[in-house]
């Protein structure tokens, strides 16, 4: 849990205006949000490796990839598809 | 209590479903064979026992367990589900939060409270008509703190009892949702643990909801990914009524990155 990125993360997966101005500011979004700059770019990249090893809540990760179309599987499932099921 | 059930729900099942591939078709089977029963169960009231996703609670005030009130609530129209309005029963929820105040379970609650896919996907498979009045509680699965496994068996236990006790004896139907193995939003996402699924199954197949408040809750995540928080939801159903249930269908659909089960839980 990061709560002032949880919250941007939140905001920006339901706010396309947000997501809009912080691609424009990310400097403005990130001190009104009270996050670094750092923080707003891996969530303009949808880097969701990166958001996740910043204490992103999962669930928060699953918005925002739903919000940007972005397929979470792709960037966080780390064994191909035959061997997923043989895990313990 | 006329029945209780158990059924996974993802986002991924019905924006993501493929008709050709045989363990989703089973898994959409199961959910006919699981809506013909409820159709010929004829419940007055359905107590959806789920989880929701940061959707209809934040950080500002985010309830353990909260059951939902009022005259309808909406779909949030999240995972290709519709938002589509459903009736609560809220003579029955209103009951529930009474015996729970006075019996030390002092549940939250919210008025008119939008439901995600955690209850929509499931119910929109059982009962399309979504015409029954339902009783949803929300169970934190999802955010730490998280309670143990015994704290979900005393909401069903609650549950139980305010069933029993109801002058107006309604037809009441139990269904869990959520779980098995799945990891979301984490790495290794995709990933389903048979093995830890299977033996979940086994006590549901032995009515063996006891041996499921041993389990520790940290090693439930680290060996089932944090999805399976969600099988708490089940553990508040089987704990209403235990005895032996039956498993419809199991399928790991990676696809869907969740271990899938449904199963008639009493």
């Amino acid at each position: 849990m990061n709560l002032r990125l949880d919250r941007l993360v939140r905001q920006m997966a339901r706010d396309p205006d947000l997501l809009r101005r912080a691609g424009d500011d990310p400097v403005a979004v990130a001190a009104a949000a009270g996050v670094t700059v750092e923080d707003v770019a891996d969530v303009m990249l949808v880097d969701l490796a990166a958001l996740h090893a910043r204490g992103v809540h999962p669930l928060l990760l699953m918005q925002l990839a739903g919000a940007t179309h972005t397929d979470p599987m792709e960037q966080l499932g780390s064994l191909p598809t035959d061997e997923r099921t043989r895990t313990k | 209590m006329i029945a209780g059930y158990g059924a996974s729900h993802t986002a991924l099942m019905i924006r993501r479903y493929d008709p050709t591939a045989a363990d989703q078709r089973r898994i959409r089977e199961a959910f006919e064979t699981l809506r013909t029963e409820v159709d010929e169960l004829a419940p007055d009231v359905v107590v959806i026992v789920s989880s929701e996703h940061l959707n209809s609670f934040f950080y500002d005030n985010y309830p353990q367990v909260c059951v939902g009130i009022g005259d309808t609530c909406t779909g949030l129209g999240d995972a290709g589900v519709p938002a589509a309005e459903v009736p609560l029963a809220t003579d029955f929820a209103s009951a529930l939060l009474d015996a729970g105040a006075a019996r030390g379970f002092d549940l939250s609650w919210s008025a008119d409270p939008r439901l995600d896919h955690g209850f929509m996907a499931p119910l929109t498979l059982i009962r399309p008509e979504l015409d029954l009045p339902i009783v949803p509680i929300f169970q934190n699965a999802s955010t730490r703190p998280l309670a143990p496994f015994w704290r979900s068996a005393q909401l069903g236990e609650l549950i139980a009892s305010v069933v029993t006790e109801r002058p107006e004896g309604e037809r009441v139907l139990l269904l869990a949702a959520g779980g098995l193995s799945h990891w979301v939003g984490t790495p290794g996402m995709g990933r389903v643990n048979v093995e830890f699924d299977e033996g979940f199954l086994d006590c549901v197949r032995r009515g063996a909801v006891g041996e499921l408040l041993t389990w520790d809750v940290p090693w439930v995540t680290e060996t089932a990914g944090n999805g399976a928080q969600e099988i708490r939801n089940w553990v508040t159903v089987m704990a209403a009524c235990p005895s032996p249930g039956s498993v419809t269908a199991y399928e790991p659909v990676t696809e869907w990155a969740t271990g899938m089960a449904l199963a008639r839980l009493f």
